[in-house]
């Protein structure tokens, strides 16, 4: 629980402090366990800091959608694994 | 011995996603919309509760590279030598700008213009904190920033265009976004070549091989006259293209801009 409210304060600080291919990596280990934080990564990176022209698309929240996707799947696939030990 | 069976029922024990995290995704939906409607009506309330902790985090940046160069032997020498870099950096802008400056000058020779007074703003988040090479700024509309001003960097380089501008705040688009296209010069013949943005402040562009474009030449972008925006650092050829591309490292660093002139 601790590391896992470490490692979402990691990722929200990230996206203000640190470079952006680290605070991904933060926001995708912890979307492992907590899949919203992808989504709300992907919202905010492109609140802040996405302006028209900038890309085709907003890419963090595509991203954010697609990750939080995947990570529900892998956050079942854990949650079975476990239980089925 | 008894069996124990679980009560839940197999469709909600396989259920991708369980009531409770259903739920959660409603809420963490709302809270996204939420801050996308947020951005659209209020453009500068995000940056304004966003720049304390663009603050902290430039100030803590700034603090861990003090620390780790004073912690080093040559600290203060390598501090020093960054210090008189970046000061010799700006002069040769300078140098530059007011050569070709210059050089119109004579061209023209009767006519002149004044320079417009700018407005200086610091830079709240830059890359590679922001992922698509955009600058974060402190002013806004009430300071006189309006869309498509012209942002420069140390020694008058042009960094980019401001693309959306609240009361306080407004986000600028370098002209190394990835994608963005850009016409300017490349050396003293001004021999007109079309700039891609490749990201990190660099450019690549594609020239008739047969151009006289080296090594070392300066690239201009008629802003405010002309004002160099990078050098060439390299010319890839091949015998089957009629074209050669240029690679052109961008005189302004963004990943370290602090200040930066608004016109």
């Amino acid at each position: 629980m601790v590391v896992q409210g470490v490692l979402v304060t990691l990722a929200f600080l990230g996206i203000f402090m640190f470079p952006w291919p680290l605070t991904i990596l933060l926001i995708a280990v912890a979307s492992v366990r907590m899949p919203f934080m992808a989504l709300l990564g992907g919202v905010l990176f492109d609140v802040l800091y996405f302006v028209p022209g900038a890309a085709y698309l907003p890419w963090g929240i595509v991203f954010g959608i697609g990750g939080f996707f995947a990570s529900l799947i892998v956050h079942d696939f854990m949650k079975t694994r476990i239980m089925a030990r | 011995m008894k069996t124990q069976f679980s009560r839940t029922p197999r469709r909600a024990r396989n259920a991708l996603i369980t009531p409770g995290q259903g739920m959660m995704v409603v809420v963490v939906v709302f809270v996204a919309l939420l801050l996308l409607i947020l951005r659209a009506v209020f453009p500068g309330v995000t940056a304004s509760l966003a720049s304390p902790l663009w603050s902290a985090g430039d100030g803590i940046s700034n603090g861990m590279n003090g620390f780790f160069a004073q912690c080093s032997e040559q600290g203060n020498a390598v501090v020093e030598r960054a210090r008189l870099v970046r000061d010799n950096t700006v002069l040769t802008e300078r140098m530059n700008a007011l050569a070709v400056a210059n050089a119109d000058l004579v061209r023209l020779v009767g006519t002149r213009t004044e320079a417009g007074v700018g407005i200086v703003a610091s830079v709240l988040a830059r890359p590679p904190v922001s992922p698509y090479d955009t600058l974060v700024l402190d002013q806004g509309e009430v300071a006189g920033v309006t869309k498509n001003h012209q942002v420069l960097g140390p020694g008058g380089a042009p960094l980019g265009t401001i693309e959306s501008v609240s009361a306080t705040s407004a986000r600028v688009l370098l002209y190394s976004a990835p994608g963005r296209v850009t016409e300017g010069w490349v050396g003293d013949a001004r021999l007109p070549i079309t700039l891609r943005g490749v990201g990190g402040g660099a450019f690549t562009a594609s020239v008739p091989r047969d151009a006289l474009v080296t090594v070392g030449q300066s690239v201009f972008l008629p802003v405010a006259g002309a004002r160099t925006i990078g050098t060439i650092i390299r010319v890839d050829t091949n015998p089957s293209s009629p074209e050669a591309i240029v690679h052109i490292r961008p005189v302004s660093n963004p990943f370290s801009i602090v200040w930066v002139e608004i016109r």
